[in-house]
């Protein structure tokens, strides 16, 4: 595939390079995974905190309500979400009853919906990252911090904070590189208003057979990614070098 | 405050996360085409139309057939090269990881692409092995990571101990290396299984007209016309075999776990009765041990250094040395887990410095054990009766008489971790002498114990020493337990032996000062020879005191250093009819129950430790006062100080 990128003319990567639609497809995408990375992380760290304090029979009840969604297929949720967001669905009728709105809104087939359905897709990952980390803090070092006067809040951002940090580079990072592949979702729940690199792809595939530029998209998008993964890498190991952990 | 505001966002989150999922429940047993909410309820249609259609069977048929095959092709090729990562370093190990999960990294779009164009000129596009060897290729790396994370966990001691027990390395492999990593095979396969049953992208790509898998018919039905229920059947489907699987896991598991706790027979419970020493083996006698030359170096440091030592039969020996000093370096040589750099090693008269650990036929005890933690403890004492193939009734016979020889007659069924820490030394104890080993090494075995457990485990194996007539080989740091269980102990600095001998001769006639300081307490004098009186000698005090000492073999103006122990020092009143009495000031009164320790600082600002018996009417000194400390002239022992600048 690689090999096809290449030798095809004229150059594909010519065309990548001057026609600024795929840059802009590239701003996307990067957009795209970010604003879900960061979601993830807001939703996703309470309850990883909540699970690491939690006794060892509760944390396990949490926990299995954590994966459910890892019961059923991709697919199947995606369409659950469908069926929810659309113009009659759940999620509407319950905003017309509360006055909220005066008419069903648009809330799936857009961007709204992809980051939805990616979020439902990606927070459990996230959870269980957080959660990898956290379980091995100290409970010992929280009782400390109290005992030496901190409240809670103050136990959790100076000593918890601080500690659960390689958890939320983790997760982030596999966030942030899953969000970059991403296909099924955007396609079931964007509708074809959002395109990130992906989709754009499997398009010129299908569509129009450009098998040349999808690989050299496909290349482009590889070695974004591990750009991604050799900078993240860099930074953090400067982290630790300075005595952050 | 704080805490409500986190349990608001963690329910919040939990809901985001819960909602959708029990919200596809009725939706399947909706009655409409058109899915509103609520659903009006109730009908098997959807049902009907998944399991009752020809299309959708035969895609569940199609995805069921890839996903056991890259199963079983993620786990043949994922397993090994976990396990060869976990336990060997090579040129080259790091890049061969990174290649094995990047199909992590990479997107699965991209993967479905490369993969549709391989396969595409092989003319493959369309079958189930092309779908099933793209699915392992995803599939490996979970394999590996699991693999690898249950490695870690599973200590390099057990496979070490699995080969001192005589396990040859594929016996090692087959009996402790392979169960113990068998949880992290399942997890990696469960998880393949289930990624490729729910894979659409690849199938987009390899489907073609043939093989149209399960996922692939799900993405084809959700373009195609809007919204089909049958979906939701298919996912309520699988929600109900999760939880179906997961209630059998727990149910297999609260079932293992009441039979790991069945007591044993009435029979062994009469038999536990019958006392520590009942069962009087015939074990042939232990052989003896030499080490010549022993060397060991890790790179720049030099761990051991040409160790000389001969260990009698039947003798109890111990290596006695503070930490890092170079005694379980030794044993581990012993044992054959580590290759000697120089030097060698004879039992029983013969060469065995290039035998590997399970020929050698030495039994060894570790410092946590090292029980295998996947049998139960007649299963590990079995277990070097078992590798060397020894029949059915005689392993009973033997593992039987091994646990009544450490008093654990009805623990047999339990597993490692259902005993406290002292019966599963015991354990390991009786695992190392089942099979009648020549020699027993152990390495602190008593040094997790709590003080009171550990004196009398010192006393019982003492006892089983002096029963069995075996060779021991033992290792601490611990110099009460040493000279509690000991006949000759060697002790050990720096990788040197310093010297070997019984507990009194190191005590009574210490080689150098790091055994006087290392074996019980001494005061030290440096000094030098004034003058020479016949069989004593005077001698001069670095801080300026003269102090008599016996004199053998010594000049005027020899530098060397007196040893004097606490015992033998008094404190006194006056000096009157003392050859050697030091004015000095008491500091610190220390009392110890049955010895009073006195510390005294004379006017030479030397320090003298005093212990004095606590016997009724002792009156110890008051701090602050001045006194007199004196010893008899026998009672110093002169050391040249060459080799005493420990």
């Amino acid at each position: 595939m690689l090999l096809l990128s290449f030798t095809q003319h004229p150059s594909p990567y010519h065309e990548l390079w001057t026609a600024p639609n795929y840059r802009h497809v590239f701003a996307v995408t990067f957009q795209i995974s970010l604003s879900v990375t960061a979601a993830c992380l807001a939703l996703g760290y309470p309850v990883a905190y909540t699970l690491s304090l939690a006794p060892a029979r509760r944390a396990n009840l949490l926990l299995i309500a954590v994966v459910t969604p890892f019961w059923i297929s991709l697919l199947a949720r995606n369409f659950t979400w469908l069926v929810l967001l659309q113009r009659g669905g759940a999620v509407n009728q319950l905003l017309l009853a509360l006055h909220l709105v005066r008419a069903p809104v648009p809330l799936v087939y857009n961007w709204l919906g992809m980051y939805i359905g990616m979020v439902f897709a990606l927070l459990p990952i996230m959870i269980l990252s957080l959660y990898a980390v956290m379980r091995g803090i100290d409970p010992t070092l929280i009782r400390a911090a109290r005992n030496l006067g901190a409240s809670d809040w103050h136990a959790f951002r100076r000593v918890f904070f601080p500690l659960s940090l390689p958890g939320v580079a983790a997760g982030c990072l596999m966030m942030f590189v899953i969000g970059l592949g991403f296909y099924i979702t955007p396609a079931l729940m964007g509708g074809g208003n959002v395109t990130p690199v992906s989709m754009v792809i499997e398009a010129l595939i299908h569509l129009t057979g450009d098998w040349g530029l999808a690989s050299a998209l496909a290349f482009v998008l590889i070695v974004a990614t591990v750009l991604v993964l050799v900078v993240y890498n860099r930074v953090l190991s400067l982290d630790r070098i300075a005595g952050a952990r | 405050m704080w805490r409500t505001a986190v349990a608001g966002a963690t329910a919040l989150s939990l809901m985001f996360l819960i909602l959708p999922i029990a919200a596809l429940i009725p939706m399947s047993f909706s009655t409409q085409h058109f899915l509103a909410w609520p659903p009006a309820l109730f009908s098997l249609q959807w049902y009907r139309a998944f399991l009752g259609d020809r299309d959708w069977m035969d895609s569940l048929g199609v995805s069921l057939r890839v996903a056991v095959l890259a199963t079983v092709l993620a786990c043949a090729l994922g397993t090994p090269a976990g396990i060869g990562l976990a336990r060997h370093r090579f040129p080259g190990r790091d890049l061969l990881y990174s290649l094995i999960v990047a199909p992590v990294i990479v997107p699965v779009l991209i993967i479905a692409i490369s993969a549709y164009l391989m396969f595409a000129s092989l003319h493959l596009v369309g079958t189930i092995s092309a779908l099933a060897l793209t699915h392992s290729v995803l599939g490996v790396p979970f394999v590996v990571i699991n693999v690898l994370a249950v490695m870690r966990t599973v200590d390099v001691q057990l496979e070490l101990a699995a080969r001192n027990l005589g396990a040859t390395p594929w016996q090692t492999f087959r009996r402790v290396t392979a169960p113990l990593v068998r949880a992290g095979i399942l997890v990696g396969a469960l998880l393949v299984f289930i990624t490729s049953l729910d894979e659409a992208v690849v199938a987009l790509f390899l489907s073609g007209k043939n093989a149209i898998t399960l996922p692939r018919m799900m993405w084809d039905s959700i373009m195609r016309d809007e919204l089909n229920p049958t979906v939701t059947a298919i996912a309520s489907l699988q929600i109900g075999l999760v939880v179906a699987g997961m209630l059998g896991m727990e149910i297999a598991r609260g079932r293992r776990a009441r039979r790991a706790e069945r007591p044993a027979g009435p029979e062994a419970v009469r038999a536990a009765g019958e006392g520590f020493l009942y069962a009087a083996s015939a074990a042939p006698a232990g052989a003896g041990l030499r080490l010549v030359n022993l060397t060991k170096q890790f790179g720049a440091v030099r761990a051991v250094d040409r160790a000389s030592l001969e260990v009698r039969p039947a003798e109890f020996l111990t290596l006695l040395g503070p930490s890092g000093s170079g005694k379980t370096t030794i044993l581990n040589m012993v044992a054959g887990f580590e290759t000697p750099t120089e030097g060698e090693i004879l039992l029983g008269g013969v060469d065995v410095t290039r035998q590997p650990p399970d020929r050698r036929g030495m039994g060894m005890v570790f410092q946590n054990y090292a029980l295998f933690p996947h049998m139960t403890v007649l299963e590990n004492i079995a277990f070097p009766l078992r590798v060397r193939r020894m029949r059915g009734g005689e392993v009973e016979a033997r593992v039987g008489e091994a646990l009544r020889l450490v008093r654990l007659d009805r623990y047999g069924a339990r597993y490692p971790r259902q005993l406290s820490g002292g019966e599963q030394q015991r354990v390991a104890l009786a695992r190392a002498l089942v099979f009648n080993p020549r020699l027993l090494l152990m390495d602190e075995p008593l040094a997790a114990l709590d003080k009171h457990l550990r004196e009398n485990m010192q006393i019982e194996l003492r006892r089983l020493h002096e029963h069995l007539n075996i060779t021991i080989l033992f290792v601490t740091h611990d110099q009460t337990e040493a000279m509690t269980m000991s006949d000759r102990i060697a002790v050990i600095n720096r990788g040197r032996i310093e010297q070997v001998g019984t507990p009194a001769e190191l005590y009574e006639t210490p080689a150098n000062a790091f055994i006087a300081g290392f074996i019980g307490e001494s005061n030290f004098l440096e000094g030098t020879v004034a003058s020479l009186n016949g069989r004593e000698a005077v001698v001069r005090s670095a801080g300026g005191l003269h102090v008599t000492v016996p004199a053998p073999g010594i000049a005027v103006g020899d530098r060397l250093r007196v040893v004097i122990r606490p015992e033998s020092v008094r404190v006194l009143a006056d000096a009157a009819g003392h050859a050697n009495a030091v004015p000095a000031q008491v500091e610190e009164v220390i009392y110890l129950g049955d010895v009073i320790k006195v510390v005294v600082r004379a006017a030479s600002e030397e320090t003298f430790v005093v212990k004095q018996p606590n016997r009724k009417g002792m009156r110890a000194p008051e701090p602050g006062s001045r006194v007199f400390v004196a010893w008899a002239v026998e009672d110093a022992r002169v050391l040249v100080p060459d080799s005493a600048d420990g």
